[in-house]
């Protein structure tokens, strides 16, 4: 007992040296995944970021470890009619529906500014059939963006989307076909949190090929008037974002992260860099901030310029030291 | 498009509306009617931002009307002289004219009419008497621009709710005020008043519109039946009001051809009616 108390203590006053030698330097936010360096471990999420545009015009989003594009479909898509969103209490419900350019004019309009950002691109790939998701994924595999995010998880689109998400089967037979195709790109397999068990759907991407996976997608909920006794959404039902699924987040990438030995990034109503922090002692090596940018177009420059401050109070040296460390 | 800090430089609450007037140490950017501010509504609780139209605008100040609704604005309206309060603008297309547009009326029903009043200074120059909020009455117009005329149809359920008349007649040739139940100007809806007006030979130019659902369709139909050029702004839900997230589209058949999902935040808020699937 004594000697593993000493170990200890030794330990400690290891930890304290090494800390108080480097507590005035920078912390490292650099993260290599999949063989590609991120800046720093913030990507901006699917669909609330556009194209990277619209925010350029706030803050240089090259200093963004990377950007997932608004979800492609093969075929241009002009998304659901009505109205497409609600609030809730510390959230909020969307329902889009995948309105988007189509791969083709993603490839000829948005990439080349894309390109010009200094910053890693995921092409976030969506899809009503197999072969739609075959066909984009093997035009997206031959451009210039740095790794395809496949969106088996759209809870917004009827046909398909949520279809290939739910069940471990599909799931593992789709991520098979389209890793066939993606070549030299690492292909993130994006999940549901609306499925029996995160563990399988994790697992039965991981056995279909994927590089890693990323989550959650959003939890389907919906959203009604009282006085008019209709649903607020157009499509009745959406997708619940922001700091009301942070705790079903945390717990899915905890539990994925369990299962399977591809790396994790994680994300569910990330608002902080404590929010960063928490995501990956859970187990993601990298996160996506979505809800937080709509709320405030300054969110994600903010919380990196937060998560120095935090990380040197805390006295971490480096970022990716946090991944995993969820203490008993 | 940039986030400013404001101070709120005064209150003003009238019935259920309240006007703030929001001052900044930065130069302000120039703004025109229908241009809109996304407002951070102060505290944690309310995390959506706000959009409220301008109804005035200078150098140093903007001026917003607001209705109380839910739980935003009941937060808004706890503001107080001297706080604090973030909003990013200039937002979307505005209202504007082409000098073709010699007769302009104008619809507004119930809040819309808060950024109806910023057309005649934004497209004409015209200047607003120092108008108090508080003043209900119809004035004598003291001014005619450019042969322009003006003529103002505002809508209100009733006569508690009516506002802004007298600003709207220091600035428009006629104004011909609406009340669903009929306690205060014509009984009706203020489309009612521009059909008559209409039928009884005044054909606008231009029709520009704000105002609920029911409004803007009443006044489309107007317009189609009678040829007559019309924009609208409606009210659409925003989400991050800088054009990323998609979920304020609006159907518009941009030249009449297939409708296409235009986002209201920066495509609009104000499309052609013509064009608008309401
Ligand atoms: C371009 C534009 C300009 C506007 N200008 C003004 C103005 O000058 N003065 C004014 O009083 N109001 C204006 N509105 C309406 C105003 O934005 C809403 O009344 C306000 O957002 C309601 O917030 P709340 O929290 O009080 O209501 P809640 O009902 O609690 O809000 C819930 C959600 O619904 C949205 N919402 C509710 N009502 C409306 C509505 N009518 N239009 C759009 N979104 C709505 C809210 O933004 C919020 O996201 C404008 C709306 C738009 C789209
Ligand atoms: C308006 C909106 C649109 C979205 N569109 C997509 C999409 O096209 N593809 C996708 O994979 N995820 C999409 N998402 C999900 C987000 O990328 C993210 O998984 C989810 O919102 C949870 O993160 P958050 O709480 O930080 O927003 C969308 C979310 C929102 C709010
Ligand atoms: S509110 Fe986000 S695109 Fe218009």
């Amino acid at each position: 007992m004594s000697i593993n108390r000493n170990k200890l203590k030794n330990k400690k006053a290891l930890v304290n040296e090494t800390q108080s030698s480097v507590a005035n330097a920078e912390p490292n936010l650099e993260v290599e995944f999949c063989g590609k360096k991120f800046k720093n471990p913030i990507i901006a999420a699917s669909g609330t970021f556009g194209f990277g545009r619209e925010y350029n015009q706030f803050y240089d989003v090259s200093m963004l470890g990377g950007i997932s594009t608004k979800g492609l479909t093969l075929e241009p898509r002009e998304g659901n009619v009505g109205c497409r969103i609600a609030e809730t209490a510390s959230g909020m419900l969307n329902c889009v529906g995948l309105q988007n350019p189509g791969g083709k004019r993603f490839i000829e309009e948005e990439l080349p500014f894309l390109d010009s950002l200094d910053t890693i691109i995921l092409a976030n790939v969506a899809g009503n059939t197999e072969e739609d998701y075959v066909a984009l994924a093997s035009m997206l595999a031959k451009t210039s963006v740095d790794m395809l995010e496949l969106n088996i998880s759209c809870p917004n689109v009827k046909e398909g989307g949520i279809a290939f998400g739910v069940n471990p089967c599909s799931v593992e037979s789709i991520v098979k076909k389209v890793k066939a195709v993606s070549g030299d790109k690492p292909l993130v397999v994006k999940l549901s949190p609306n499925v029996a068990s995160i563990r399988d759907n994790a697992l039965a991407a991981e056995q279909g090929g994927a590089d890693a996976i990323s989550l959650i997608n959003t939890l389907t909920g919906m959203a009604i008037d009282y006085k008019t006794r209709r649903p607020i959404l157009g499509n009745i039902t959406g997708g619940l974002s922001g700091p009301a699924i942070k705790p079903v987040a945390l717990r899915q990438v905890y539990e994925a992260k369990r299962a399977v030995k591809i790396p994790i990034i994680g994300m569910g109503g990330i608002m902080t860099a404590s929010d960063v922090m928490e995501f990956m002692i859970a187990g993601a090596s990298l996160v996506q901030v979505g809800s937080a940018n709509i709320y405030n177009p300054m969110a994600i420059k903010n919380i990196i310029l937060e998560l120095t401050i935090l990380l040197k109070e805390c006295n971490i040296v480096d970022v990716a030291d946090l991944v995993s460390t969820l203490r008993a | 498009m940039q986030e400013y800090k404001f101070t709120i430089n005064s209150k003003f609450i009238l019935k259920d509306v309240f006007e703030l007037k929001l001052t900044c140490d930065e130069p302000l950017p120039s703004m025109i009617a229908g241009q809109f501010v996304h407002i951070k509504v102060p505290g944690d609780e309310v995390l959506l931002r706000r959009p409220f139209c301008l109804y005035r605008w200078d150098k140093k100040s903007i001026s917003l009307l607001i209705q109380v609704v839910g739980k935003g604005t009941q937060r808004l309206a706890k503001l107080k002289k001297g706080d604090t309060v973030y909003g990013i603008m200039p937002i979307g297309n505005g209202f504007k004219l082409k000098p073709s547009h010699k007769k302009i009326a104008l619809v507004g029903g119930g809040i819309g009419v808060a950024p109806l009043l910023m057309i005649p200074k934004s497209c004409l120059g015209r200047e607003q008497d120092t108008v108090k909020l508080t003043e209900n009455m119809i004035v004598p117009v003291k001014q005619t621009i450019k042969g322009t005329e003006i003529r103002s149809y505002l809508g209100f359920t009733t006569k508690a709710k009516t506002i802004l008349s007298t600003g709207f007649s220091s600035v428009s040739e006629k104004v011909i005020i609406t009340t669903d139940d009929g306690t205060y100007g014509i009984k009706g809806y203020p489309t009612d008043a521009l059909k008559a007006d209409i039928e009884a030979g005044f054909i606008p130019d231009v029709i520009l519109c704000c105002g609920n659902h029911n409004l803007t369709k009443a006044v489309q139909k107007i317009c189609i039946e009678h040829n007559i050029e019309g924009y609208m702004s409606g009210e659409e839900r925003m989400g991050c009001g800088v054009g990323a997230c998609l979920v304020c589209t609006c159907a518009v058949k941009v030249g009449g051809g297939q409708a296409k999902h235009l986002r209201a935040c920066v495509d609009g808020p104000v499309f052609n009616i013509a064009e608008v699937v309401l």
